[in-house]
């Protein structure tokens, strides 16, 4: 299968292509406080990568930055070599940590809304998930549980045919069947041109899945590196080393 | 179902030695087509980068070999596969004496102790 | 992409206005058809129909500015500004579907209530609107350039009040608390600020600058009638464009540089 040996092969032959997502001494002031400072960062595609640490570090930020929500104070940060525009916007997936669809809104309605604005949407796709997870289509957001709601908003990200995905917290705040739900969608949505960024705090759960991991320290990059690598250097799992360099 | 892993150590060894086992315990036919690499992945819920890395070092270590167009298959090198049946089997033995060590009973003992149970296994 | 906006605008307001204006033309055609059909007299159902109007009036008034200021609010400065400034759109698709629609509806609403009182009051007045004859007025261009220069301009100057409300918001939501509260402060502040300048205008133009004002006045008194009314409508349409422009920049560069989502 050419699919294999795309994998094989790793990333994209080419200093060609720009990297999917570069930062370059990116930071970000709130008033006073420095939520980033001097990152550097580089993303290849295809791989599920974990941004790790304390709340108040400076992921969520990291985050907004790469989607165009806000705007750096110095360095920069571009995807595809450019900067957040409309054009980033169409190959950026995000899913923010919290409710962000008008509840009033039926599922079908919220499926219907994303393909009309987004040509990479497979409707289909979502609609079978939805049935899987038994919702009704004509339920509106309000009348689910916070675990369908969740579950919802992760379908509607997840069908976008996007390069880059942004997961805010994607499974903070869900009980440990949802858990698994959310992190088996995000593995069977795994393509080889694209990356999935997830921020989170709970380790243990998403270590497996991750390829490589960007640790986040008050707002810079306190390590970068792949997760096997790592475990083979250390011999502790990602959970027992995040424990060890965040301690409080 | 997902397979457990020990998340202290690297996934794809993990990989590898699961891939092994059932290669070896014949659950994969030698000569029978491997699922793709994305199915494995989701069969065991890994990233697929990992499990192809897993699967690389299974073809560097000719107990999987990879067609082309077809995907990967099981090797029929039977010696082949007895050997890693032999690895394998090495390194629980190895396993066993250490662990007995740490116990505190001696290599003689233990061996003593493992002809004794097999002697009980096969009166049921 | 904007008519996508527009459209998904229109069908989250609908819901607000639509019934309301239905119930508005019905009770305004009901008392207007028991007016005009007087011989079966019924004060008490008229009174209770001209209450109704008064109290719909009233609400569609209300509804009307409620749903203009909180949609703005909600869908693009609260939690749904995630979804609206992710999508990919550009910040002043996302200001124009909002500016837009809610100029529809205000102007419909305004119109709705004109048409209504018309009905209410005199329908006959309503049938003689038709009859086009009475429409047949010696205008000229001068007529023509006049009406519809004033008509632009009122409709930028209802434009203007929207961006400066946008504008408020704007500015409100980059406080991390209390935004809607600073974005109300604001509001009554800049229009007291802007009333200040406006009195201050006057008074210097009264007393410091009179001699130079005198002057232009006197080269504008010189030239002919036809340029003074070309003078006059592009003063007051183009006053009435800065008026937009000015509130509208600055709520994209609040909202472009300076989105402070929660």
């Amino acid at each position: 299968m050419t699919e294999q040996e795309n994998l094989t092969a790793g990333a994209p032959a080419g200093d060609q292509a720009p990297p999917l997502l570069q930062a370059r001494r990116l930071s970000k002031n709130f008033g006073s406080k420095a939520a980033l400072h001097d990152v550097d960062i580089e993303l290849p595609r295809g791989r599920i990568v974990g941004l790790l640490g304390p709340n108040g570090s400076g992921k969520t930020t990291l985050l907004k930055l790469a989607c165009g929500l806000i705007t750096p104070s110095a360095g920069e940060l571009r995807i595809n070599g450019m900067q957040p525009c409309v054009a980033t916007k169409n190959a950026v997936a995000y899913l923010p940590d919290k409710c962000y669809l008008n509840d009033w809104m039926r599922v079908q309605d919220l499926i219907q809304m994303f393909g009309d604005f987004y040509t990479d949407f497979d409707a289909a796709r979502a609609r079978q998930l939805v049935q899987d997870l038994q919702i009704s289509e004509r339920a509106r957001l309000k009348t689910l549980s916070k675990g369908n709601q969740e579950k919802i908003q992760l379908i509607l990200v997840m069908c976008r045919r996007a390069e880059l995905y942004l997961l805010d917290e994607p499974i903070g705040g869900v009980d440990p069947a949802a858990r698994e739900y959310i992190i088996r969608t995000i593995l069977g949505n795994y393509q080889e041109n694209a990356t999935v960024l997830l921020s989170t705090h709970l380790i243990q759960d998403v270590e497996t899945i991750l390829d490589d991991v960007i640790f986040l320290r008050e707002g810079a990059v306190y390590l970068q590196s792949g997760v096997d690598t790592l475990r083979e250097q250390s011999g502790k799992s990602l959970d027992a080393l995040f424990r060890e360099v965040f301690r409080c | 179902m997902p397979w457990q892993f020990d998340n202290q150590r690297p996934i794809y060894t993990q990989l590898v030695e699961i891939i092994t086992l059932r290669i070896v315990s014949g659950e994969y036919a030698p000569g029978t087509r491997l699922p793709s690499v994305r199915e494995l992945a989701a069969f065991a819920a890994v990233n697929p980068n990992t499990m192809q890395r897993a699967l690389a070092e299974l073809e560097r270590q000719g107990l999987v070999r990879s067609e082309r167009t077809s995907g990967r298959y099981v090797t029929d090198d039977a010696a082949r596969i007895e050997a890693a049946r032999r690895d394998q089997a090495e390194q629980i033995l190895n396993d066993f004496f250490q662990r007995m060590a740490e116990l505190g009973v001696g290599p003689a003992q233990a061996l003593r102790m493992a002809m004794q149970k097999k002697e009980m296994m096969h009166d049921d | 992409m904007l008519g996508k906006l527009i459209a998904y605008e229109f069908r989250a307001t609908a819901r607000y206005f639509l019934p309301i204006y239905a119930a508005l033309l019905l009770v305004s055609l009901l008392s207007g058809l028991l007016d005009a059909s007087s011989q079966y007299g019924m004060p008490l159902m008229q009174a209770i129909l001209v209450f109704s109007y008064t109290l719909l009036a009233l609400a569609l008034g209300v509804i009307t500015l409620v749903v203009i200021i909180t949609r703005f609010y909600r869908n693009l400065l609260g939690q749904e500004g995630y979804l609206m400034f992710t999508l990919p759109v550009t910040v002043d698709q996302n200001i124009l579907a909002k500016l837009l629609p809610a100029f529809v509806w205000l102007v419909g609403s305004i119109l709705l209530l004109c048409l209504c009182m018309v009905l209410l009051i005199d329908w006959q007045l309503f049938l003689d609107l038709f009859d086009v004859s009475a429409w047949q007025l010696q205008m000229g261009w001068q007529g023509v350039l006049g009406a519809v220069s004033v008509l632009l301009g009122l409709i930028l100057l209802m434009l203007a009040q929207i961006l400066f409300a946008y504008m408020c918001m704007a500015i409100g939501q980059r406080f991390n608390v209390h935004k809607f509260i600073a974005s109300v402060a604001i509001y009554l502040g800049l229009s007291l600020v802007l009333q200040i300048g406006l009195i201050l205008t006057i008074t210097i133009a009264g007393t410091v600058a009179r001699d130079p004002l005198a002057w232009l006045m006197t080269c504008f008194l010189a030239t002919s009638e036809n340029m003074q009314l070309i003078l006059f409508c592009l003063f007051w349409v183009g006053g009435a464009f800065l008026c937009c422009l000015v509130p509208y920049l600055i709520t994209r560069m609040q909202l472009k540089n300076h989105l402070n989502l929660a």
